[in-house]
């Protein structure tokens, strides 16, 4: 009886173009909300197998691993290595430069292991010394906790050399999300 | 990556917490129920978000809880099995005006509160007059009176 049926509709004020329309969104969110998934269980939202990364400068001294993809107000770990590069003397203190688009201000770090026996800023860097048989090894990285805390892109640089000379300098690139 | 897997974890577990402390535990809330309710989703929220306030890590969080459950959903659409496994089947407590005591017990359920069911719902005073009085999958009672049985009337 599609008379009665179509009263009973009537009656609680069934939209079935809307119903269909909001069939139609619904699925396409969920779609969207996989993909989401997929991103945050691939790292590519912030911790994960897509977003590690490791650099290592092109004189092979300094080695960062780290994560790509930081998130706003969070703390993510990147750890540095100090490589005795052939001939260096292993038992002078080891200095460390890091600099990175203003970046440096706004990061929370805690120095876990080993710890640095002094630390300056200058100007726009931070250069911080290890103790001869404390410096940062493959065996013994320097872990950095960093906490940044305003979304951005940003590039961090850690060097061996105080003038950040390319060959001798790690480029570490960040996405910071909200 | 990690928030996705812990939240999976969470809904998991309460799930199976919450199936196995019953439907009746929270389906009629009383304070005590609200606080537990909050101490519940404090304690979760802590184990989840940790010291990670992002609202990348929230957006992440909600997302995989909603596809989850709609994930589920979808699931127990198509099983039969699995849908009685985690919502359980409809419980007759009340069968012709008699109380089905040992229905009742597993299920703690008073006379009292069919009673008061009866009550509010139907407008109906003793069990007599109670056809069925069905203890529903969402943990709400439904009664159905001989009235209504004859006439075809559903609540």
């Amino acid at each position: 009886m599609p008379a009665r049926a179509d009263s009973s509709r009537d009656l609680i004020s069934e939209d079935g173009a809307l119903d269909r329309a909001t069939w139609v969104v619904q699925r396409v969110a969920w779609a969207v909300a996989a993909v989401l998934l997929a991103a945050a269980l691939a790292g590519l939202l912030g911790r994960g197998p897509l977003g590690g990364r490791a650099v290592t400068s092109a004189d092979g001294s300094i080695s960062v691993e780290y994560d790509r993809y930081f998130r706003a107000d969070a703390v993510s770990d990147v750890r540095v290595t100090r490589l005795d590069p052939v001939g260096e003397n292993t038992t002078s203190p080891v200095t460390l430069y890091l600099r990175g688009d203003g970046l440096i201000h706004s990061l929370q770090s805690a120095f876990l292991a080993p710890s640095p026996i002094a630390s300056r800023a200058v100007g726009d860097a931070v250069e911080l010394d290890f103790a001869p048989g404390t410096r940062p090894s493959p065996t013994v990285p320097l872990l950095l906790r960093l906490k940044v805390e305003d979304p951005r892109v940003a590039t961090l640089l850690f060097s061996s050399s105080p003038d950040f000379a390319p060959a001798s300098t790690a480029e570490v690139n960040l996405v910071v999300y909200p | 990556m990690d928030a996705v897997i812990k939240a999976a974890f969470i809904y998991l577990f309460l799930l199976v917490v919450f199936r196995l402390a019953g439907r009746r535990s929270l389906s009629e809330m009383t304070t005590f129920d609200l606080l537990l309710l909050l101490i519940v989703s404090e304690t979760t929220q802590q184990a989840m978000v940790g010291d990670d306030h992002s609202v990348t890590r929230a957006v992440v969080l909600i997302v995989t809880f909603v596809m989850i459950d709609v994930g589920l959903s979808l699931l127990k659409q198509r099983s039969d099995t699995l849908e009685k496994f985690m919502e359980g089947t409809p419980v007759v407590l009340v069968e012709n005006g008699r109380p089905i005591k040992r229905t009742m017990d597993k299920e703690r359920v008073g006379e009292e509160d069919i009673l008061e069911v009866a009550r509010v719902t139907r407008g109906v005073m003793s069990l007599d007059q109670i056809k069925f009085a069905v203890l529903e999958r969402s943990g709400k009672i439904s009664i159905i009176t001989a009235k209504s049985v004859n006439t075809g009337e559903t609540s």
